[in-house]
């Protein structure tokens, strides 16, 4: 296909325009993925690549390492109860601030604001909330006769707890719920109530498909984010007690800053993409049949 | 008009031609000094001696930087190294020496030592210099150095019908001590524990030396952590946690902060093994305290024990100006470099010259520390040293917790580590 004159002449004027992302994105982005993956097949301590292993640092994590075991482990724990909450604790909130209720936008301000707070901060609170002796939490659960584990310091505890910790963010997935929830057309409601349905049968029949775009929205960066968690382990736990908080990227971070294996860190960071791509995949297939796109034919 | 416009530009020109000429002359060459010691006092004492060596010789000029990292978290140096922005000379926690030099970070300072016609063994304390030695070859110079101790409080000795002035000696006696101290509320709550062994310095390695046993054998290089004596300590610490209920300690400790709630501050422990600077923290947040300083007790038989640690300086590979960071590496560990920062943090010096110069600490306590020196010992300068303590305190984790037991824990860390270490010789 030959281009006239004028069209490479744009093109090239395009490019030109868009250089300033094009730089960055191949200097800071694609180089660094596929720096990374070469260092894989390799061993490198940041500063040198002393050796070429090829499969070896993929071969000796799935088959050796029991602390790769324990901190796949964990992040799946993290994972399997953190998104489902997470989706559960969103979608109630987002229903509850979808009311109609004079001081509503108020409400709404209050669950927002523990977004605002840098997970830092967040984690520095919920040391002190989740202290068992003079924390918040088992202060109360203390007053309804219940008492409370010794959540982070207790190995059983320590990685439901920051699952817990991790609901104080649902703030701001409840928002996007609710902004999706406002754009449901209220005439399916009133058609819904001129037949008598229910609540529950509005919800499930109604509310659930039109909004299905954004669960599965939701869904796959809560799958994503929770592939990555690091931060409470990093300041709270320190991967501790009894590595019940060493979770994939923390042990990863380990491995390429304190121990001086940055290709083995590469390799485990290729295997958690490849994890994350295929959960991706299977989520989006297997979702193709429950979401529901406006104006598309069903 | 336009003249007198020209004229005035010609002279700013000039003065400025006259002010960067005479500013050359003068310019001293730079050396960029890192340190992750950002706290009071370790901060204000590095200053001092950055200022003094400034002032006493006019080729180099140092600049502090402080930046981010800790003992074994070193992540802005490795980077920096790698992008080749590093610094001139680094502070770096002694006992990695070993491990950043076989993962070429660090600039191996022989060749200076040499040219400068100089023999830092005969200066240095010999473990530090061991330290700071990888295959043969000298890496870093040893700066400060610290011991460990038993504190005890003497009010609560006195209390429960002890003499404050004799504390526990051995392993037994320290057991029985440890039950008489200890007050309940009820059957899972303290008031007050005698000791939590594993609390303060009370790492894998003060335990394991307490009790006798070898962490490493330099002529085979085969580490050694799973043998009996190990083991024996790692049981220990698991029948003090079965005895107590560790989910009883987990919880009375989660309650521990530090400063003025610092749990020995405090008085909701009685004993506590911890370094030398726990003075310091005494003295400002809990000046009322009636304490004494010990020996940590150790199993019928073996001697005395405490180990050492400490910082050193470095100087990092791709450095800009390497002779500038080893002149003010050797500066801030000679003897004026070390009289200001043992003088203004009550660290211990390394340097042998300074061991008998008691003047320099204010308080009496700081002169059982240093009397501990001469049978200080100090990690194993391997190329794993980060690596193998997070390894022994995940088994020691494991081990109180009841997950493994001592043995199968310490295997477990022989199998981790030793194909690491033996990639490296």
């Amino acid at each position: 296909m030959r281009r006239t004159k004028q069209e490479r002449r744009n093109i090239l004027l395009g490019l030109a325009f868009a250089s300033p992302w094009l730089v960055g994105f191949i200097l800071f982005t694609l180089y660094p993925i596929l720096a990374s993956l070469y260092y894989s097949f390799t061993e490198f301590t940041g500063l040198d690549v002393t050796g070429f292993v090829g499969w070896g640092n993929y071969v000796h994590m799935i088959t050796k390492d029991e602390l790769f075991h324990k901190s796949l482990y964990n992040t799946m724990y993290y994972l399997v109860l953190a998104v489902p909450l997470g989706f559960f604790v969103a979608m109630g909130l987002a229903l509850a601030l979808n009311l109609k209720v004079k001081e509503i936008s108020f409400y709404r301000t209050c669950v927002y604001i523990p977004n605002i707070v840098p997970a830092f901060a967040s984690s520095f609170i919920w040391l002190w909330l989740l202290n068992s002796e003079y924390g918040l939490v088992n202060l109360v659960l203390e007053q309804i006769g219940i008492w409370g584990p010794a959540w982070i310091s207790d190995p059983k505890w320590a990685k439901f707890s920051i699952v817990l910790m991790a609901q104080w963010g649902a703030g701001g997935s409840a928002m996007i719920f609710l902004a999706s929830l406002q754009d449901v057309p209220r005439s399916l409601y009133e058609v819904a109530d001129l037949d008598g349905a229910t609540p529950w049968v509005k919800f499930r029949y109604i509310t659930l498909p039109m909004i299905s775009p954004v669960i599965l929205f939701h869904i796959i960066m809560a799958l994503f984010g929770a592939f990555q968690v690091f931060t409470p382990a990093y300041i709270m736990t320190n991967g501790g007690p009894a590595n019940s908080t060493l979770f994939y990227v923390l042990y990863l971070y380990r491995n390429a800053f304190n121990y001086g294996k940055m290709g083995y860190a590469s390799a485990m960071a290729w295997l958690l993409f490849i994890l994350a791509l295929i959960t991706t995949l299977v989520v989006m297939k297997t979702s193709a049949r429950f979401v529901y796109y406006q104006g598309e034919e069903r | 008009m336009k003249g007198r416009w020209t004229g005035r530009l010609a002279l700013c020109l000039a003065i400025w031609i006259v002010v960067s000429l005479a500013g050359a002359a003068t310019a001293r060459e730079k050396v960029t000094f890192w340190t992750s010691h950002s706290g009071t006092p370790d901060r204000q004492a590095l200053e001092l001696i950055v200022q003094k060596f400034n002032e006493s010789q006019d080729k180099y000029e140092v600049e502090m930087t402080i930046v981010p990292g800790s003992e074994t978290e070193v992540a802005k140096l490795m980077t920096a190294v790698a992008a080749g922005t590093g610094p001139d000379v680094y502070l770096l926690d002694r006992f990695t020496t070993a491990q950043r030099a076989a993962a070429g970070v660090l600039t191996d300072l022989t060749p200076f030592i040499e040219r400068a016609g100089w023999r830092p063994q005969d200066e240095f304390l010999e473990f530090a210099i061991e330290e700071s030695t990888w295959q043969g070859r000298i890496y870093s110079l040893p700066f400060d150095t610290d011991t460990r101790g038993l504190y005890y409080r003497k009010a609560d000795f006195r209390e429960v019908g002890l003499d404050p002035e004799a504390p526990p000696t051995t392993i037994d006696e320290l057991e029985v001590v440890m039950a008489k101290l200890t007050k309940r509320i009820s059957e899972r709550r303290f008031e007050r524990l005698g000791m939590i062994p594993w609390l303060g310095q009370g790492w894998h390695y003060t335990w394991g030396w307490a009790f006798g046993g070898e962490f490493y054998d330099p002529v085979t290089r085969k580490l050694t952590v799973n043998e009996p004596r190990i083991v024996e300590s790692f049981a220990w610490q698991q029948k003090i946690a079965e005895e107590y209920g560790i989910a009883a300690i987990q919880g009375f400790a989660s309650a521990f902060g530090s400063e003025a709630q610092d749990p020995f501050i405090s008085g909701k422990i009685s004993m506590i093994v911890d370094g030398d600077w726990k003075i310091a923290g005494l003295a400002r947040f809990g000046p009322d305290v009636e304490y004494g300083v010990a020996n940590i007790p150790v199993k019928a038989g073996v001697g005395p024990t405490t180990w050492a640690g400490g910082w050193c300086m470095a100087v990092p590979r791709g450095a800009k100006n390497p002779e500038g960071g080893f002149e003010f590496a050797r500066f801030a560990t000679g003897p004026v470099g070390q009289e200001i920062y043992t003088r203004d943090t009550s660290h211990l010096p390394t340097l042998k010259s300074m061991l008998e110069r008691k003047d320099l600490f204010a308080d009496s306590f700081h002169e059982i520390f240093l009397n501990m020196l001469p049978f200080a010992r100090s990690r194993p300068a391997l190329p794993v040293g980060a690596l193998l303590w997070d390894e022994l305190t995940s088994a020691r984790d494991y081990v109180i917790n009841g997950d493994k037991t001592p043995q199968q824990a310490l295997d477990d860390v022989v199998n981790r580590v030793q194909p690491e270490l033996d990639k490296m010789f």
